[in-house]
């Protein structure tokens, strides 16, 4: 017996989708990271870009991937803005993502290794966080989803030269940042939570 | 408040990349992750917002409307038309009954 004709669309549109979430995720979550210098804040976006993928995604369907990918990066945008209209202030999720990591499935090191290593990613956290939003972006795309600056520069609207550019730059502030806050313990992660990024998220809209 | 030691070491352009290359393998999505997002999305209640709302009850072409205006006329109503104390002639519609205290439970009352 032949199934439901709903059945079999509900399944051709949770197969479309699921194409469409494993082609993006990895660039959405590396590109919301990149704007919010949130990893909390980045995995709440991304599930809400998803979100609204899934309730457009006759329209999505209908697009070519290209166009698919614009328009997950436009969703993305806005729904960045929207979150930095709706907050007064800014707090670091770092706490939050270092709570969900679990030390035993990371490593086989001992105690002191693991704690050291927590200690790195809260410090490359903070770093990162610091740098202006638009070397940020361009940092983690190329760091996280391994992108190259021509790849990162198509999706940015940027020429790849200038993304190369702005990679080194974010290179070079990213190497003072951990310099200063290795050298420096009371402004290491924690300490410096309530400083806001270096620039408004609004710069680059 | 300490200041940075001006002797500190510089970070490496080898060193930085071992750091972030460390920092990505942690913070990269994990399939467990990625994949509870992915259902969440899926199965995210529908918040119904202003557009929706005004999309069913916009007074021009709403949903709403748009299913009214495509009903069938009704039928001269038949009888003769009641006059309103206001002075409105309304065709079909019956003469109230008179008073009926079965119905009007608070005639009996008083």
């Amino acid at each position: 017996m032949a199934r439901p004709p709903a059945n079999s669309q509900t399944d051709e549109r949770e197969a479309a989708f699921d194409g469409l979430y494993a082609a993006h995720q990895r660039t959405l979550h590396a590109f919301l990271l990149g704007r919010t210098g949130d990893a909390e804040l980045a995995l709440d976006l991304l599930q809400e870009a998803f979100v609204r993928a899934w309730r457009n995604l006759d329209l999505l369907l209908a697009l070519g991937a290209e166009r698919q990918q614009a328009w997950l990066f436009s969703t993305a945008r806005h729904l960045v803005i929207d979150q930095y209209r709706g907050r007064a202030t800014r707090t670091a999720a770092h706490d939050a993502l270092v709570a969900g990591l679990d030390p035993a499935e990371q490593t086989s090191d001992g105690p002191e290794r693991i704690v050291e290593r927590e200690r790195e990613l809260r410090l490359v956290d903070e770093a990162i966080r610091r740098l202006p939003e638009t070397l940020r972006t361009v940092l983690v795309l190329q760091v996280l989803d391994e992108r190259t600056s021509a790849e990162i520069g198509e999706m940015l609207g940027r020429p790849a030269g200038t993304v190369r550019y702005q990679i080194s730059q974010a290179r070079k502030r990213l190497a003072e940042e951990l310099k200063l806050l290795e050298a420096a313990p009371d402004l290491a992660p924690g300490a410096a939570s309530t400083v806001p990024p270096a620039d408004s998220v609004h710069q680059e809209v | 408040m300490s200041f940075p030691q001006p002797d500190a070491p510089t970070i490496s352009g080898r060193r930085l990349t071992d750091l972030l290359s460390r920092w990505a393998d942690a913070r990269r999505l994990d399939p467990q992750r990625a994949d509870a997002i992915k259902v969440a999305a899926r199965t995210a209640p529908v918040d119904l917002g202003f557009d929706w709302w005004w999309r069913l009850l916009d007074p021009d072409g709403g949903t709403v409307f748009r299913a009214a205006v495509k009903r069938p006329a009704l039928a001269e109503p038949a009888g003769p038309a009641v006059e309103l104390p206001f002075g409105v002639a309304v065709p079909g519609l019956a003469a109230s009954p008179p008073d009926d205290g079965e119905y009007q439970p608070y005639l009996r009352l008083a």
